[in-house]
């Protein structure tokens, strides 16, 4: 084997065009890490938004909160099912919940459109990932609402002490939660018969069960599509909330495969340049390396490494680039839902991993075929040149 | 030798170089115009939008319903030559939004005189209005499903609940290029006379369209619809409208701004590989340089044969990728067709097509610039001792 010490020289022998194509190789690197990080961001924040104990009840056929609706009877018929936990003062955690859009004045853009979720009293206590970060809870029957953390600021009156004002009627703000990241965080949450009745709307949209464990998710599922006395279908909380991010993360994801493979092909060309450039350059070099004993095939391994080497050094830049990204968040409108969803750029182990690979296995595709001409030389001819 | 020739021969000095550096560039070119392209498809409502047509939505969110007697009072403010009403229906063919395409309520009296880019045959637009559950279909999504004249379409409600049967009286065409001829329309009273619909929502619509006599004072129009509602239980929103439309591409800006920062890094790509082909051809010919330096030519006459290499990659990839483009766009439209409907015809614009080009061919030249000063500072005599 050719020593990896040579083919580390002999990259920076020729600064220059190695950069180039490290930088080149790194953007290429930097899109698809980036890409994967955000569907990854909206998967996670939109599918956080649940819990495995969690079943939220729709009318039968709808496809989310918004356009679903049902009677405040039926919510009530849940609430005598076996399986249903009991909260600290013993009602059981059944929560009719009624969700509709409303248009904020936002800052550049003039407009964005927001989930307002008009809760019940068993809201809060069904999602225990929902914690109040600042002030306090909204009393029942008033107008007074709390605001998801990264809708704060997005709005000139989405702070705490402020007033939004929808529907001919002012919403004071009382307090700010969290939710884990998910997608809750970027909701109003408002009584729901205050909302309903602003909205003209006086049955829920939803309802959102806490079972005793997640165990008894499946049987209740069944139970509620089989009960005669409604037409309503349950989802398991979190399936729910992936299910609404599908559109959006298959979106990026298609567009950002498309471009990186596009890309990647076009970084595969740039490599292969710059390794034929290399191995043209050093015809004599190599030739005494055969001269000196080594092998066709160990100078074959040496040029591809010298490549693999170009590779990973982009697949670092390209990784470390895209974890750069981590702190931009990103507000956009979910199609779907039609409402915005907050979400960033999310790294996992696997991704950066990806990253690295992919990276590495630019720079082997772009080095296979100077390799080869670098293999093929002839002793006599190389150390004539 | 002339220059035409020099140049020819510089450029074939490294057959395979130049290939490969003509086929990088083109995936750079035809990756920058597939991301335009997608940047167009967030503006492609709003560039089909009228100057002479406004939007009339509930000011809490579009969401929220209109009543339908508004009708007669938008219709009779001055400026106003037609309104028409319409309602999203948000139906799908199975228990899921697989096959997602738009569909409306609309009226069916009203409807071409707001929009008469739609075009529908005479007897169909006739049978159309003879049966309350009449649909018109647009000419891509009959395409897509097979449908034809007299069939009869069940779609599933997701806002209203039940399956809805509609009879298919009409295919409908754009009148240019640029109508969405993907959407399912149908008589309102088939949705509002209805027994499954409760009291509450009854005579309700989702959004006004209306048209002015003058384009110019449709500010004054819009402000005037609004004006008459502002103290009622449904207050409007009116703009025209493109910037209705423009408001949704205002919320996904994120997107599109990400898109627009792809774009610019493939730019920046093609400029790295270009410039890195060119600075290798320089550094091997510097003896060349030296030598017709020696013989009298001027520094500029240098600078321009690199250029002219440059160029001539720079037109090359544009070329190669503007032909692979439109194929990639084709196939990424066909992907996302299930989630988002039917893409339009045509989605590359020969606008995209000329402006890409010329930008990759001012990256190519610029890529240019570095290599062909370093060709002309390099003293004479140093270029002549060089080997290599």
């Amino acid at each position: 084997m050719v020593p990896l010490f040579y083919n580390a020289r002999s990259l920076w022998a020729r600064r220059l065009s190695t950069g180039l194509t490290v930088v080149g190789l790194g953007l290429v690197v930097f899109v698809f890490a980036a890409v994967l990080m955000l569907a990854n961001g909206i998967e996670s924040a939109l599918a956080s938004g649940g819990d495995p104990s969690n079943v939220v009840v729709l009318r039968k056929g709808a496809t989310s909160e918004l356009v679903s609706g049902m009677e405040r009877d039926a919510v009530r018929i849940l609430t005598t099912d076996p399986q249903v936990a009991s909260g600290p003062d013993g009602t059981p955690l059944v929560s009719g919940e009624r969700v509709v859009l409303l248009t904020l004045p936002s800052g550049r853009t003039q407009a964005m459109n927001t989930s307002a979720r008009g809760i019940s009293a068993e809201s809060f206590a069904a999602r225990p990932e929902v914690q109040l970060v600042s002030g306090r809870r909204p009393r029942p029957g008033t107008n007074e609402v709390v605001l998801g953390r990264s809708l704060v600021g997005t709005s000139p009156e989405a702070t705490l002490g402020g007033e939004l004002r929808f529907a001919q009627q002012r919403w004071p703000v009382v307090g700010v939660f969290a939710a884990r990241g998910g997608a809750f965080e970027s909701e109003v949450w408002a009584d729901a018969l205050r909302l309903g009745t602003a909205f003209g709307r006086d049955d829920f949209s939803s309802a959102v069960v806490r079972l005793r464990s997640p165990a008894d998710v499946d049987a209740f599922v069944k139970r509620v599509e089989a009960n005669p006395r409604f037409t309503l279908e349950a989802r398991p909380e979190p399936t729910y909330w992936a299910d609404q991010a599908s559109g959006l993360a298959a979106f990026i994801r298609v567009l950002g495969l498309f471009v990186s493979f596009v890309f990647s092909l076009g970084a595969v060309l740039g490599a292969m340049i710059t390794m034929y450039a290399q191995v043209a350059t050093r015809v004599a070099e190599l030739g005494m390396l055969r001269a000196v004993g080594f092998r066709r095939r160990s100078v074959l391994a040496s040029v591809v490494v010298e490549s693999a080497m170009l590779g990973t050094a982009g697949g670092v830049l390209g990784a470390l680039g895209a974890l750069a990204t981590r702190w931009i968040h990103i507000r956009t409108l979910n199609f779907q839902t039609f409402a915005a969803v907050s979400f960033g750029f999310s790294p996992t182990p696997a991704i950066l991993l990806g990253a690295l690979l992919f990276g590495t296995a630019m720079g082997l595709l772009g080095g296979l075929l100077p390799a080869l001409r670098a293999s093929r030389l002839s002793i006599l001819d190389a150390l004539r040149a | 030798m002339n220059y035409v020739g020099l140049a020819g021969r510089d450029l074939l000095r490294n057959p395979l170089r130049l290939t490969l550096t003509i086929l990088a560039g083109a995936v750079g070119v035809t990756a920058f115009i597939f991301l335009s392209t997608v940047v167009d498809l967030f503006y492609y409502n709003a560039r089909a939008a009228q100057v002479d047509r406004l939007i009339v939505r509930n000011k809490v969110s579009f969401t929220q319903p209109l009543p339908l007697s508004y009708y007669a009072r938008i219709a009779a403010l001055p400026g106003v030559t037609s309104v028409t009403h319409q309602e999203w229906f948000g139906g799908t063919l199975g228990d899921t939004q697989k096959d997602f395409f738009a569909n409306f309520a609309i009226d069916p009296h009203t409807f071409l005189d707001v929009f008469p880019e739609y075009l529908v045959p005479p007897q169909q637009l006739a049978a159309f209005r003879g049966d309350p559950c009449g649909a018109l279909v647009g000419e891509r999504l009959a395409r897509r499903f097979g449908w034809k004249v007299g069939d009869r379409v069940t779609l599933k409600g997701q806002i209203y609940p039940g399956d809805w049967t509609f009879n298919v009286r009409g295919i409908y065409t754009g009148a240019r290029p640029g109508v969405d001829t993907t959407a399912l329309l149908f008589g309102y009273r088939c949705l509002n006379e209805s027994d499954r619909l409760t009291e509450a929502r009854k005579d309700q619509v989702g959004i006004y369209a209306v048209r002015v006599d003058d384009p110019a004072r449709s500010a004054g129009v819009a402000a005037a619809i609004d004006h008459l509602f502002d103290n009622s239980p449904y207050p409007t929103k009116t703009e025209s409208e493109k910037a209705f439309q423009l408001g949704f591409v205002a919320m996904s800006s994120a997107i599109v701004t990400a898109v627009r920062v792809v774009s610019s890094v493939i730019l920046l790509i093609i400029l790295l590989v270009i410039g890195n082909t060119l600075a290798m051809g320089v550094r091997e010919r510097t003896r060349d340089i030296a030598t017709l330096r020696a013989m009298g030519f001027r520094p500029r006459t240098v600078v321009a044969l690199v250029l002219s290499e440059s160029a001539v990659i720079g037109l090359c990839s544009a070329a190669l990728g503007a032909t692979a483009a439109p194929l990639l766009v084709g196939v990424f439209a066909k992907l996302i067709a299930s989630r988002f409907g039917p893409m339009p015809d045509h989605l590359t614009r020969g606008h995209t097509l000329w402006v890409s080009a010329l930008a990759a061919v001012m990256v190519a030249l610029l890529a240019g610039v570095g290599p062909a000063l370093r060709a002309v500072r390099l003293p004479v005599a140093e270029g002549l001792r060089k080997v290599a």
